[in-house]
């Protein structure tokens, strides 16, 4: 898992969570990878990512390094930047560890870089019978 | 039509006079051209549906001229239209009544004219043909003469501990009795008289007309004696209590059976005398039956050409029924399910468990073999896919090994995601490079408004009730973001729009054969999204019906590669041992996988209930329905 689809995951589905976000991870293997620069991949995802979200969860696992703690001013034409998010964003994959809930602290674990985002109906709101039949 | 030919035959001048004042406000009121120019449509004008007069009236003033195409019968209405089958009937009809025979249980003189075509009204007997409900099988002449004789012989009923009189019907019980209060039967107590040995014939002659897959020994019989004018109000034999298939034997009269949908849609169906109607599938629990209380049935005349009204006679029905042993009851009609009414979290609960145990728990088991065949992309989804732009968001719900990855247009840059309820297909994508993770469409592991599009092949059909696919669009709905776009496919019941096959019915081996051209014409690698036993090819069976009758399955099993029966069934996944793996190569093990086939716009019409989204789409796609979505802005 990238940190990128790290950044986009929410345990709001849980019953009593409201906002189920960012959830707190926990690495205990990590891969690097090479991923192909790609600018306007980048300079396009930043406005669509909860940078500090994306910084916190580089810094929990120690991948921080090079990444300003908030967006660059004119960060579309800061390459040393774009080239810095990209890293964090695609090329640091988590292999296994576990997702936090920040609110119940239910926790989902991370096996062969798949999280598993599982829940039991008993977890869940019921889902709505109100329109009947 | 000439009023000088009328007026010499009598009519008088006043009738005309009538006639054209009514022309004039049915013309407006109606939004129809009327006149007396000679058609085959005649409109009366003096009375209607208002003013008492019943269809009824209309066939028997009118059949004397000829074959009645239709009656249009409208509500609140003082007129009323009619068809013959051709001008002449009409004009000689029209010749022959108006101004001159009086509206029926009146002294008035009957004011007619013609229309140029019929309005349009709901009424089912107002055009032919027609289809009874799905899964409704009328045998006729099931039993002979004779059989109808003796069957009708043992019975004795002006004895006073033989038979109930109900309301409007003297009724008897043989192995059960059927107890009116709670509509079921006491298990545990059987009665004295078992199925009258003079039934031993069902199970054979069942066999030898073609439906030996039921293996039909009824456990509880009910006898209904009704006169003309009786009948029974609408209903559908309790869900939890009697098995399916229903079975009902119609002796020494034909009777018109109405059947009723959930949109108050009727179908009346026409049992003849000596009959045998198998009510299974959704005409056994998702509509209910009834006879009108009436002294005559409208049924078409022979051959189809019109309507004419039957007296009814004494009429004597045995009911064939099979107890039900597990009270459940997974049917999706939970508004005639007395097991789903009983308590809708409990309905949650069986649509949960149907989920894990034939969609969930399956997939894992076959996983290998449904991801070796699932390689080729389809072209409409694929062009969706190259619809976005560098730096979008493209989710994919239920991706199995991820076939539509890297679909985008050339030198874009997408972030795909991928999520799967199986955690071995799951894993199957993340070989192959994509970010992928184990979740469920019901509750989406993603904030809200992320993503650019969304992509949603052959995953709602798996949902065991409305509800759940509504939740599943709602997710949808949920994690776009505005003006963001997905695409769902789901199976589509029909498996021939228009009379083309679909992909699915023509890798049918015998349909293969049948249409050869169309399939020379097919890629072998042309896979249906949804039809996933493309390698483990099922024999093609002759029933007449899928419905595989088995005690251990909660749904009827579907026949693979031939036209769905049924809206919720099982669909068999046949897995060929694996080399080396299994002792014996040629070991097969089937899977059965739930799914709810799709009717047309159903898929529609449950993303219309969802706020904030917009259909832009809807199309049959190969056996499938699709509709491509938007979020509003």
């Amino acid at each position: 898992m990238k940190l990128l689809t790290h950044n986009v995951l929410s345990s709001k589905c849980l019953k009593g969570v409201s906002v189920g976000y960012p959830l707190r991870l926990n690495a205990t293997d990590i891969k690097v990878v090479d991923v192909d620069y790609n600018s306007e991949f980048v300079q396009r995802m930043i406005p669509k990512i909860n940078y500090s979200a994306l910084y916190d969860a580089a810094q929990s696992i120690g991948h921080h390094n090079g990444l300003p703690d908030t967006v660059a001013e004119d960060y579309e034409h800061n390459e040393e930047f774009l080239k810095a998010v990209h890293h964090v964003l695609l090329e640091v994959d988590i292999v296994s560890g576990d997702l936090e809930c920040p609110e119940s602290g239910r926790k989902f674990p991370i096996t062969r870089g798949i999280p598993n985002m599982l829940v039991n109906e008993n977890e869940v709101n019921e889902i709505n019978d109100s329109n009947g039949y | 039509m000439d009023a000088n030919d009328s007026r010499a035959r009598g009519v008088p001048r006043k009738v005309f006079s009538k006639q054209r004042k009514a022309v004039q406000y049915i013309s407006a009121d109606s939004k129809l051209a009327l006149g007396a120019e000679p058609t085959k449509y005649i409109v009366i004008c003096n009375s209607g549906l208002a003013l008492g007069l019943t269809q009824e009236d209309v066939i028997t003033l009118f059949a004397p001229y000829g074959a009645i195409e239709a009656v249009a019968m409208l509500p609140d209405k003082t007129y009323c239209f009619m068809a013959f089958n051709d001008e002449s009937n009409a004009r000689t009809a029209y010749e022959s009544l108006h101004g001159i025979a009086t509206v029926p249980h009146t002294k008035h003189l009957l004011v007619l004219a013609f229309a140029a075509e019929l309005p349009k009204v709901t009424d089912p007997w107002a055009t032919l043909p027609r289809e009874g409900p799905p899964g409704l099988i009328v045998l006729e002449e099931f039993i002979t003469v004779e059989e109808e004789d003796n069957l009708v012989k043992f019975l004795v009923w002006d004895s006073p501990d033989q038979g109930t009189q109900l309301k409007q019907r003297q009724v008897q019980h043989f192995g059960y009795e059927f107890r009116y209060g709670t509509n079921d039967v006491d298990e545990k107590c059987p009665l004295k008289q078992g199925i009258p040995e003079q039934c031993d014939f069902l199970h054979s002659r069942l066999n030898k007309r073609g439906f030996s897959q039921w293996n039909f020994f009824p456990e509880q019989l009910t006898v209904n004696r009704y006169l003309p004018g009786h009948g029974i109000p609408p209903h559908v034999d309790t869900h939890s209590v009697f098995d399916d298939p229903i079975l009902i034997l119609s002796l020494h009269s034909d009777i018109v059976m109405d059947f009723r949908d959930i949109s108050g849609r009727k179908i009346p169906v026409f049992l003849p005398r000596r009959s045998l109607a198998l009510m299974s599938g959704e005409s056994r629990y998702g509509w209910t039956h009834g006879i009108a209380s009436r002294m005559h049935d409208v049924v078409c005349t022979d051959g189809d050409k019109g309507l004419t009204l039957l007296p009814r006679g004494e009429r004597i029905s045995f009911t064939f029924r099979n107890l039900r042993r597990k009270k459940e009851c997974f049917c999706s009609y939970p508004w005639l399910c007395d097991n789903q009414k009983q308590n809708t979290f409990r309905q949650q609960l069986t649509a949960i468990e149907v989920e894990k145990q034939f969609v969930r728990k399956v997939y894992e088991e076959i996983s290998d073999h449904f991801s070796e065949t699932r390689h080729t992309p389809w072209p409409n989804i694929v062009e969706f896919c190259k619809t976005f732009k560098t730096g979008q968001i493209l989710i994919d719900i239920g991706c199995g090994n991820g076939k539509y990855f890297g679909k985008h247009a050339e030198n874009v840059s997408l972030l795909e995601i991928g999520i799967d309820a199986s955690a071995h297909l799951a894993e199957e994508c993340s070989k192959r490079g994509f970010e992928v993770l184990n979740g469920d469409c019901l509750n989406l592991p993603f904030r809200s408004g992320i993503a650019d599009g969304v992509l949603c092949i052959a995953v709602i059909h798996h949902l065991a009730t409305h509800e759940r696919r509504r939740r599943a669009i709602q997710e949808i709905a949920r994690v776009l973001c505005k003006g963001g776009r997905a695409l769902i496919y789901v199976w589509a019941r029909n498996q021939q729009v228009h009379q083309e096959m679909s992909t699915y019915l023509k890798q049918n081996r015998k349909n293969r054969h049948a249409h050869g051209k169309a399939s020379t014409a097919l890629p072998s690698q042309n896979e249906n999204e949804c039809h996933e036993g493309a390698l483990a090819l099922p024999e093609y069976s002759d029933k007449t019906d899928s419905y595989d009758h088995r005690g251990d399955l909660p749904l009827p099993v579907h026949v693979n590669r031939t036209d769905f029966k049924h809206s919720d069934v099982l669909v068999p996944w046949k897995l060929k041992g694996r080399n080396k793996q299994a002792n014996n190569d040629n070991q097969q093990q089937t899977y059965f996988r739930y799914y709810h086939v799709f009717e047309a716009d159903e898929l529609k019409r449950v993303c219309i209930e969802v706020p904030q989204i917009q259909v832009l789409e809807t199309k049959y796609d190969q056996g499938n329905w699709s509709v491509l979505l938007r979020k509003l802005p």
